[in-house]
C-alpha cells in the first residue's frame, strides 16, 4: 500500500510549520504570485513535493490559469485536477509541457474532450491517467492514448469510448491497472486485450462481457482484482492470483470452474447478486482466506457455506434471506468478525441470543428493521467488543414488563452498560419512552446517539446532559418543546444536536438555543442546513467506504447506478443527496402531526411538554 | 540573490562521496585510527542525499540510496562482523555480540541520520520500514537469526553455573538478554520464544532434579528453608540481567518444580511434617510454610486442612480430660464439679487464643486458616460435657465471673478480657438461643438476689453480645438491666410515698421490684396466701403504683421474694433471712403451736413440692427452726410441725437457704418451645416471599434462616410444616407432594 | 553565555550568524547534526556552513527559529513572510527540516 499523493502533500504542511506558512504566503494574492513567478531558476530547483504542493495550493484558491502552469513544467510529477470544470484544451496545452508528470488525474473534468488529449501524447514519463465520467472524450481520445506507452493506469470508466476504441488499448502493455466501468465492452473487446500480461486490476461493471469474455480472463497471469457487477456473466474460470472479486447483481451459477488449486479470495462483493445455488457457486472458492464478504440483498438458497468462512471479519448480510434458524452459522465463524450488518433480514431477538457469546471482537452490529425487541439487549451486552450498534426501526421499547406482575418496568437499556468501547447506538421505534433513557446517561464512552420516537418529550433531555463524551446527539421526530429546549443544558463534548422532526419547536427557540451554545450545529427544518453534514444516518464503514463516500462528498457528485467497484448500489448515495430525502420526509411528517390537533391544541402544547 | 547553479550529481559520482562517509564510520566502530566526524562532515553527507533526492527524474535516486542503505549494514555485517563472531565461542562470543550491538546500533543512528532525507518523504510515500528498522533488520536477519541458538545456549549455561554458586559477569549477561529484548524492536517475541522458553525449561529441569534429592535427605523446615532461598536468588536474578516480565514465570516454574510437586509429602513427613511443626509450637517454620504455599495454586488448602485437624484433635482432647475429671469426681461434692467446667472453658478459650494467634500471625489473617480455626471450634464446641451443653457451660462460665463471690477472682480488665473471649467462642456455638436462656436465667439471679458484682461489667458483656449475636439477641437482658434500674427508682419514690402517707405505712419495710413481663424468664405465680402483714403491704404498694400508672397490672412473683424476719428463741431473738415462701410458713406459727403438714399445705395454698421443699429447708436442714414429728430426715404428708422454741446459733443472723428447682429442663423445654415458634415464623416468612416452593428448598432457606440463632433439626422443620399444613398456612401441590404453597 | 550553548551559521556568501543551540534546534537537520553520538567534542567549532543558502535567507530562517521558539512557549504573533522570499525559504526549510 503506498501513500496517497494528496496524503503527501498535507504530510509536507503538517511536517514543516515554515514551508506551511511560505505556500500560505505565497499563494495569498495575485499580487503574491506575481511577485515570485519570475523566479525561474528557483522554480527549476525546486523538489517536486514543494512544486506540488504549492501548485495544488493555487488551485484550491483559484489563484491557477493555464500560463501560471507554465512555471510548474520543470518540477511537478503529479497533478489532480478531479471535478476541476474549468479544466479545457489550453489548460491540457500546457501540461503537455510538463517533462516530469507521471500522475494527472482528469476525472470528472467534463470539458477535456478527444482533441484535448493530443496534447499529452508522447509525454515521456506519464504512468497513470484518470480521465473517469469525462464524457467528451470517444474512441478518438483513445487513439491518442495508444502513444503512451509508459501508461500503467488508466481509468476511462463512463466516458463516450466503444468497444471499438477499447481494442486500441492493446498497445499499451504495460499497464497494470484499467477501469473500464460503465463502458460497454465486448468479449471481441476483450479478447483484443490479450497482451496486457502485466494486468492486476480490471474493472468491467456494467459491460457488454458474456461468459464467453469471461472465459478469457484467464489470458492475465498476474489479475487480482475484477470487477463485473452488473454483467451477465453467470460463470467465471479459474483465475489463480484473484484476491478481489466484485459480481454484485450478476446472476451466478458457479465460480472458478475448471481443474486446479481453489481460489484464494479474499474479498468478495456479491451484494444483489442471484445464487441459485450458493454453496455449489462457491465450492472451487477457498472459503477460510475470505475476511470480506458483502452479500447484501443478494437472493441465496442457504447459509450452510457460513461456517467455512474462519477467518471472515467483515459481513454483510443485510436485505438477505437470513434468519434466526440460520444464524447459528455466523456464530460458529463469530471469533473474528468485527463488522456484521443484518438490517433488513427476519432476524429477531432469538437470533441475537445465538450469537451471544460466539462473537468476542465484533464492534459493530447492525439490526435495524429486524424483529428484534428488549429481549436482545442483554445478548448484546455480551458481545464485549462493540462499537457501534444500530437498533433503529426494531422492536425495541427500552423496558421490559415481566410477565404477570405489573409492577415498575425494568429499563433494558441497562443491559448496555458493561459495553465500555461502545461509541455509536442508534435507536428509533414509536415504542420509546422518557424514562426507558435514563441507563443511558451513564454509557460514557458513548460519542454518537441517534434516537427517533414520537413519543419522546422534554423529559429525556437531561438524561443526555451527563454524557462526558457524547459528540453528536440526534432526537428526532420528538414532541420536545421551545421550553424544555431552553433549559437543556448540552453535553460538553457535543458538536451537533439534530433534532429534525420535532415539530413543535419555534424557529425562535432554536434560533436563541443556536445563539447560547455557539459552538454546536443545530439542524432542524427551520435553520438552513449545512452543506458539509456528514449524514445522521450513516454506518461506520471500514476505511475504504468511508472515504470514498467522502470524496463525493467532497465533489457533490452522484454516482449513479449500477454500483463501483466496493460500494454497493445503495451506500453510493453521496450523503446530501440521502440527508435531502430524509429532509423531505420529516417534512411531510410534520404536516401530518399538525393536522391532527386544532389550534387551541397546538398553542396549549406548546407551553407545556407534560401532556404525552 | 547570490545561489550556486548545482550540477546534477549523478548515482556513482554521489554514492563514491557517501563510501569515503561510510568507511570512515566503520574505521571508527573498528577503533581503526580516524577523527571523529565534524559538523562538516555531516552536512556534506547529509547534503548529498538530500540533493541526489530532490533531483529531476530520472535522477531522482531515492530508490537505489534506499537499496545501497540496505547493503551497506549488510556488507559490513557479512565481511567484518560475522567472521569475528564465528571464531569465538561461550564467552567470549558474548562479549564480541555484546560490543557489536553496540556498535551496530551507533552505526544505525549514524548512517539513518546522513540518510535522513529518505525517512521523511521517499520511505513515508511507499510504506516501506523506516530507516532505523532496515539498519536493526540487518543484524537480526543475519546475524541474530544465524548466533541466537549459541548465545542462548551460552547463557543459560553461565545461569546454571551461577545456580551452583559460581561468580558470573552478570553485567554481561545483562547486555547480551538485552539484545533479545531491543532486537524485536517493541515486541517482546524474540526474547520469549527465543530465549526465555528454553531458560523456563532449563529452570524447570534443574530444580526437578535438586528437589528430588533434597525431599529424601531433608527435613521438612530445611526443605523449606532452600526452597525459600532458591526464590530468592531466582528473583534476584531477574532483578540482575533478566527481563522483568520474566519474573512471574520464572517464579511459577521454580515454585512448580519445588513446592506443588512434593507438597503432599512435605507437609506429611512424619516427622517435621506441617502435624509435627504444629505439635512442637515451631511458629517461624510454620510462617515460611504459609510464605511458601501461598504462592502455589491451592497450596494453603492442605495446610489448612491440616491445621484443622490439629486444632479438633486438641480440643477434643480437652472435652476428653474435662469428662474424664468430671465421672471421677461424681462421687465427690457438687460444686466441684462445676469447678471443672470452669476449667474447660477456661482451657477451650486459652487454646483458642493460642491458635487464633497463629491463624493472626503466622498464616497471615488468611481467610482459608480463620475457616479451619471456626470449623474446628464447631466441631468440639457443640460436643458438651458430661450432659451439660456448650451454650449451658458458658452461661455458667460467665455467671461465675459475674456473679458477687463467683470462683474467679480476677481484675476488671481480666475480666473485661475474659469476656470478650467468651463472647467469640460463643460464635462457634451452634444453640445460640439455648445459651441466650441460660445465661438469661443466671442474669435474673444475680440481678434479683443482688449478686451481680459489678453493673459495668454486666453492661459490657451485653454490648459484646449485641455485636456479635444482633439486638434481636440480647433485647431481653438488657431489658432485665434496665428493669432494675428503673426499680430502683420506684423504690425511692415508694419511701417518699410513705413519708407522705404516714396512715397507709403497713408497719413493715417493704422493697418491690416491678420487672416487665417478657424480658425475664417465666415463673410460676402461685396464688400463695400470704399471711396478713403482707396482704396489707401488697395492698399499700398497689395502691402507690396505681397512682404513678395506669392499665398495668401487677402480677406478684413470691417465689423470688426475701423476708427478715426475728424468731423470739428462748435463748435469744435471731433476724432470719428467708424467701417469702418459708416466711408465710413460719408465720403460720405465731397463731399455732403445731401444725400438720396437710394443714400448713391448705393455709398456704401451695403445691406438694413447694411444701415439702420449703418444710424441708425449715425442719430437716442444718437450720432446724422447727421440730418435726417424727424426726426424720424426709418429709411425709403425714408429718406435724412445732416451732422450735430451744434454737439458737452463734450468729445473730442466719439465712436459711431454700435450694432452687432444677432448672435445667425447663430451660430446654422453653428453648423447644421458643424454637417451634422460631421456625414457623421463618417457614411463613419464607414461603409468604416465594408463594410455591419446593420441600428441599424450603428447608435449606429456613435452616440458613435460622443459623444465626440455632442450627434446626431438620426433623423439626418437616414437623412445623406439617403442623403449619394442618393450620391452613400451606398446603401441598395436588400433583407434586413435595411442593408447598403458601395460603394466604 | 556560554559559548558552548551557540552555535555558528554560515551563508552561501560567507555571512555568519551566531545563535543559540535551542533555536538552531528547531532545525530537525541541526538538531541531528548537534545531537549525534561522539560526535562534536567541547573544543571543536560548532559552525556550519549551508552552500545553497543565501544570507538574506538565512537571516529569514533565524529569525523564524527565535519565533518559533516563541511561539511554543505561547506567544502567538505573526510571522511576516515577503512573497518574493516564499520559494527559497520554502526550500531552505525543507532542506533544514523545519
Amino acid at each position: 500500500m503506498a501513500m496517497k499523493s494528496s496524503d503527501l502533500r498535507s504530510r509536507i504542511e503538517t511536517e514543516s510549520e515554515l514551508i506551511r506558512m511560505c505556500i500560505e504566503a505565497a499563494t495569498e494574492s495575485g499580487n503574491a504570485v506575481e511577485a515570485w513567478r519570475r523566479q525561474r531558476r528557483t522554480l527549476e530547483r525546486m523538489p517536486s513535493l514543494l512544486a506540488g504542493a504549492l501548485l495544488h495550493r493555487l488551485l484550491h484558491r483559484r489563484l491557477l490559469f493555464p500560463s501560471l502552469l507554465e512555471v510548474f513544467k520543470h518540477n511537478v510529477e503529479e497533478i489532480d485536477l478531479r471535478g476541476e470544470n474549468c479544466v479545457d484544451a489550453e489548460w491540457m496545452a500546457y501540461l503537455g509541457a510538463f517533462n516530469y508528470l507521471h500522475s494527472l488525474n482528469l476525472s470528472d473534468c467534463y470539458k477535456v474532450n478527444s482533441a484535448a488529449l493530443w496534447s499529452i501524447t508522447g509525454m515521456p514519463n506519464l504512468k497513470e491517467l484518470d480521465l473517469s465520467r469525462c464524457s467528451k472524450i470517444t474512441d478518438a481520445g483513445i487513439r491518442h492514448l495508444s502513444s503512451i506507452p509508459s501508461l500503467e493506469r488508466l481509468c476511462i470508466s463512463e466516458t463516450g469510448v466503444t468497444a471499438e476504441g477499447i481494442m486500441l488499448l492493446f498497445s499499451l502493455t504495460n499497464l497494470r491497472v484499467l477501469d473500464l466501468g460503465g463502458l460497454p465492452v465486448t468479449d471481441m473487446a476483450l479478447s483484443s486485450l490479450q497482451e496486457l500480461k502485466k494486468l492486476n486490476f480490471l474493472d468491467l461493471w456494467g459491460s457488454e462481457i458474456s461468459n464467453r469474455g469471461a472465459a478469457l480472463l484467464q489470458v492475465f497471469p498476474k489479475l487480482s482484482s475484477l470487477n463485473v457487477a452488473w454483467t451477465k456473466v453467470t460463470k467465471l474460470p479459474i483465475l489463480p492470483s484473484l484476491a478481489h472479486l466484485n459480481i454484485s447483481n450478476c446472476t451466478i451459477t458457479y465460480l472458478f470452474k475448471g481443474e486446479g488449486d481453489k481460489a484464494r479470495l479474499a474479498k468478495l462483493v456479491a451484494s444483489g447478486a442471484t445464487f441459485a445455488d450458493v454453496c455449489g457457486a462457491l465450492s472451487n472458492v477457498e472459503t477460510s482466506l475470505v475476511s470480506h464478504l458483502d452479500l447484501s440483498n443478494a437472493h441465496i438458497d442457504s447459509f450452510y457455506f457460513l461456517p467455512h468462512l474462519s477467518s471472515i471479519t467483515y459481513l454483510d448480510l443485510s436485505g438477505s434471506s437470513m434468519a434466526d434458524d440460520s444464524v447459528a452459522n455466523i456464530a460458529c465463524i463469530g471469533a473474528k468478525l468485527r463488522y456484521l450488518n443484518l438490517n433488513n433480514t427476519k432476524v429477531s431477538s432469538a437470533g441475537v441470543g445465538i450469537l451471544a457469546g460466539h462473537v468476542s471482537n465484533l464492534e459493530t452490529l447492525l439490526l435495524s428493521f429486524t424483529f428484534v425487541d428488549d429481549s436482545a439487549l442483554p445478548y448484546i451486552g455480551m458481545m464485549p467488543s462493540l462499537k457501534a450498534i444500530n437498533l433503529s426501526s426494531t422492536r425495541i421499547k427500552g423496558s421490559i414488563n415481566h410477565e404477570g406482575s405489573d409492577s415498575a418496568a425494568v429499563p433494558s437499556f441497562l443491559a448496555l452498560k458493561d459495553l465500555t468501547n461502545l461509541e455509536r447506538l442508534e435507536l428509533g421505534g414509536p415504542q420509546i419512552k422518557d424514562a426507558a433513557l435514563f441507563p443511558l446517561s451513564s454509557f460514557h464512552s458513548l460519542k454518537h446517539l441517534s434516537l427517533q420516537s414520537g413519543i419522546l418529550t422534554d423529559e429525556s433531555l437531561p438524561h443526555f446532559s451527563a454524557m462526558q463524551n457524547l459528540e453528536h446527539l440526534s432526537v428526532r421526530d420528538a414532541v420536545l418543546t421551545s421550553a424544555g429546549l431552553d433549559s437543556f443544558s448540552p453535553p460538553p463534548a457535543l458538536r451537533v444536536l439534530d433534532l429534525r422532526g420535532c415539530w413543535l419547536l419555534t424557529e425562535d427557540a432554536i434560533f436563541l438555543f443556536a445563539r447560547k451554545h455557539s459552538k454546536l450545529e443545530v439542524r432542524h427544518e427551520h435553520v438552513s442546513m449545512s452543506l458539509s453534514d456528514t449524514g445522521g444516518s450513516s454506518y461506520l464503514y471500514p476505511s475504504e467506504a468511508t472515504s470514498k463516500t467522502s470524496q463525493s462528498k467532497q465533489r457533490q457528485k452522484i454516482s449513479l447506478l449500477p454500483s463501483r467497484f466496493d460500494n454497493s448500489a445503495l451506500k453510493s448515495y453521496p450523503s446530501k443527496q440521502r440527508q435531502k430525502m430524509t429532509h423531505d420526509r420529516s417534512r411531510l411528517l410534520e404536516t401530518d402531526q399538525r393536522l391532527k390537533y386544532t389550534r387551541e391544541e397546538l398553542l396549549a402544547l406548546q407551553f407545556s411538554s407534560t401532556l404525552f | 540573490m547570490t545561489m550556486n547553479q548545482r550540477n546534477t550529481i549523478d548515482l556513482d559520482q554521489g554514492w563514491d562521496f557517501m563510501q569515503t562517509g561510510i568507511t570512515k564510520l566503520k574505521n571508527i566502530l573498528e577503533g581503526k585510527p580516524e577523527p571523529q566526524f565534524s559538523s562538516e562532515d555531516y552536512m556534506m553527507l547529509y547534503t548529498t542525499i538530500y540533493n541526489m533526492c530532490t533531483q529531476k527524474p530520472p535522477h531522482d535516486y531515492s530508490q537505489q540510496l534506499y537499496d545501497k542503505y540496505r547493503e551497506s549494514f549488510e556488507d559490513y555485517v557479512t565481511s567484518m562482523v560475522l567472521p569475528s563472531l564465528r571464531e569465538k565461542h561461550d564467552e567470549f562470543m558474548l562479549r564480541e555480540l555484546v560490543k557489536r550491538w553496540s556498535n551496530h546500533k551507533i552505526m544505525v543512528r549514524w548512517l539513518s541520520r546522513f540518510f535522513h532525507y529518505l525517512d521523511r518523504y521517499f520511505i513515508a510515500r511507499r510504506s516501506l520500514p523506516a530507516l532505523n528498522e532496515v539498519g536493526l533488520t540487518c543484524f537480526r536477519d543475519r546475524v541474530y537469526h544465524e548466533l541466537n541458538g549459541k548465545v542462548r545456549d551460552a547463557v543459560i549455561s553461565l545461569i546454571d553455573q551461577e545456580r551452583e554458586g559460581e561468580q558470573i559477569d552478570r553485567a554481561l549477561l545483562k547486555n547480551v538478554l538485552d539484545i533479545f529484548v531491543e532486537i524485536g524492536m517493541g515486541q517482546m517475541d524474540y526474547y520469549e520464544n527465543d530465549f526465555e522458553a528454553a531458560m523456563l525449561k532449563d529452570t524447570a529441569a534443574y530444580y526437578s532434579r535438586k528437589a528430588s534429592n533434597w525431599i529424601l535427605e531433608d527435613s521438612c523446615p530445611d526443605y523449606m528453608l532452600k526452597s525459600e532461598e532458591c526464590l530468592k536468588r531466582e528473583k534476584d536474578r531477574v532483578a540482575h540481567y533478566l527481563h522483568s516480565s520474566s519474573e512471574m514465570k520464572l517464579l511459577e516454574k521454580v515454585q512448580h518444580e519445588l513446592l506443588s510437586v512434593y507438597a503432599s509429602q512435605l507437609l506429611e513427613k512424619e516427622h517435621s511434617g506441617c502435624h509435627a511443626l504444629l505439635r512442637d509450637d515451631k511458629v517461624e517454620d510454620l510462617s515460611r510454610m504459609y510464605r511458601l504455599f501461598s504462592k502455589i495454586p491451592k497450596g494453603l488448602e492442605p495446610v489448612a486442612n491440616i491445621f484443622k485437624q490439629h486444632v479438633t484433635a486438641e480440643g477434643t482432647a480437652l472435652v476428653k480430660q474435662a469428662e474424664d475429671a468430671a465421672s471421677n469426681k461424681k462421687v465427690d461434692k457438687k460444686d466441684v464439679v462445676g469447678m471443672q467446667e470452669q476449667v474447660f472453658v477456661r482451657k477451650v478459650i486459652e487454646l483458642h487464643d493460642k491458635y487464633l494467634a497463629y491463624v493472626n500471625d503466622c498464616f497471615m489473617n488468611h481467610s482459608l486458616f480463620h475457616k479451619a480455626l471456626k470449623e474446628a471450634f464447631e466441631v468440639f464446641c457443640n460436643k458438651g460435657v458430661s450432659g451439660s451443653s456448650s451454650a449451658e457451660l458458658l452461661a455458667t462460665f460467665c455467671d461465675n465471673i459475674l456473679k458477687k463471690g463467683g470462683s474467679e477472682k480476677l481484675s476488671d480488665e481480666a475480666i473485661e478480657e475474659t469476656l470478650e473471649k467468651v463472647v467469640k467462642l460463643l460464635a462457634y456455638i451452634s444453640d445460640k438461643d439455648l445459651f441466650a436462656e441460660f445465661y438469661r436465667k443466671k442474669l435474673a439471679r444475680r440481678l434479683l438476689f443482688d449478686k451481680s458484682a459489678n453493673d459495668e461489667h454486666e453492661r459490657s458483656i451485653l454490648t459484646k453480645l449485641k455485636q456479635q449475636c444482633g439486638g434481636q439477641f440480647t433485647s431481653k437482658m438488657e431489658g432485665m438491666v434496665t428493669d432494675l434500674t428503673l426499680a430502683r427508682e420506684n423504690q425511692a419514690n415508694f419511701e417518699e410515698y410513705l413519708s407522705n402517707n404516714p396512715q397507709a405505712n403497713p408497719g413493715i419495710d417493704l422493697t418491690v421490684t416491678v420487672l416487665t413481663t417478657g424480658f425475664w424468664p417465666s415463673y410460676k405465680s402461685f396464688d400463695l396466701s400470704l399471711p396478713a402483714e403482707m396482704v396489707k403491704c401488697v395492698e399499700v404498694f398497689r395502691e402507690f403504683y396505681q397512682t404513678k400508672t395506669k392499665h398495668r397490672k401487677l402480677t406478684w412473683i413470691y417465689s423470688l421474694g426475701t423476708c427478715n424476719i426475728n424468731g423470739k428463741f428462748e435463748p435469744k431473738t435471731m433476724e432470719l433471712i428467708v424467701t417469702t415462701y418459708q416466711a408465710s410458713a413460719l408465720l403460720l406459727f405465731n397463731a399455732s403451736d403445731k401444725l400438720s403438714y396437710q394443714e400448713i399445705m391448705a393455709q398456704l395454698n401451695l403445691s406438694d413440692d413447694d411444701v415439702v421443699r420449703l418444710l424441708h429447708s425449715l425442719s430437716c436442714a442444718k437450720y432446724k427452726i422447727l421440730n418435726k414429728e417424727p424426726n426424720t430426715k424426709t418429709i411425709s404428708h403425714t408429718d406435724v410441725f412445732g416451732f422450735n422454741s430451744k434454737f439458737t446459733d452463734k450468729m445473730r443472723r442466719i439465712k436459711i437457704p431454700l435450694p432452687p428447682v432444677d432448672e435445667k429442663k425447663k430451660v430446654i423445654e422453653d428453648v423447644d418451645k421458643d424454637r417451634r415458634y422460631a421456625i414457623d415464623a421463618s417457614i411463613v416468612r419464607i414461603m409468604k416471599s416465594r408463594k410455591v416452593l419446593g420441600y428441599q428448598q424450603l428447608v435449606m432457606e429456613c435452616v440458613e434462616q435460622l443459623g444465626r440463632m440455632f442450627k434446626p433439626d431438620v426433623k423439626a422443620i418437616k414437623k412445623r410444616i406439617e403442623d403449619l399444613i394442618t393450620r391452613d398456612y400451606l398446603e401441598r401441590d395436588k400433583d407434586n407432594p413435595n411442593l408447598f404453597k403458601y395460603l394466604a | 553565555m556560554k559559548k558552548e550553548d551557540m552555535v555558528k551559521l554560515i551563508s552561501a556568501d560567507g555571512f555568519e550568524f551566531v545563535i543559540d543551540e535551542k533555536a538552531a534546534m528547531v532545525s530537525q537537520t541541526i538538531r541531528n547534526m548537534l545531537t549525534s553520538p561522539g560526535s562534536f567534542t567541547e573544543t571543536q567549532q560548532r559552525q556550519v556552513t549551508f552552500p545553497d543558502i543565501s544570507t538574506t535567507i538565512l537571516e529569514k530562517i533565524c529569525q523564524y527559529f527565535y519565533w518559533s521558539l516563541q511561539y511554543a512557549s505561547g506567544k502567538e504573533t505573526e510571522f511576516h513572510i515577503e512573497p518574493e522570499l516564499t520559494l527559497e525559504l520554502m526550500m531552505a526549510a525543507n532542506y533544514l527540516h523545519t
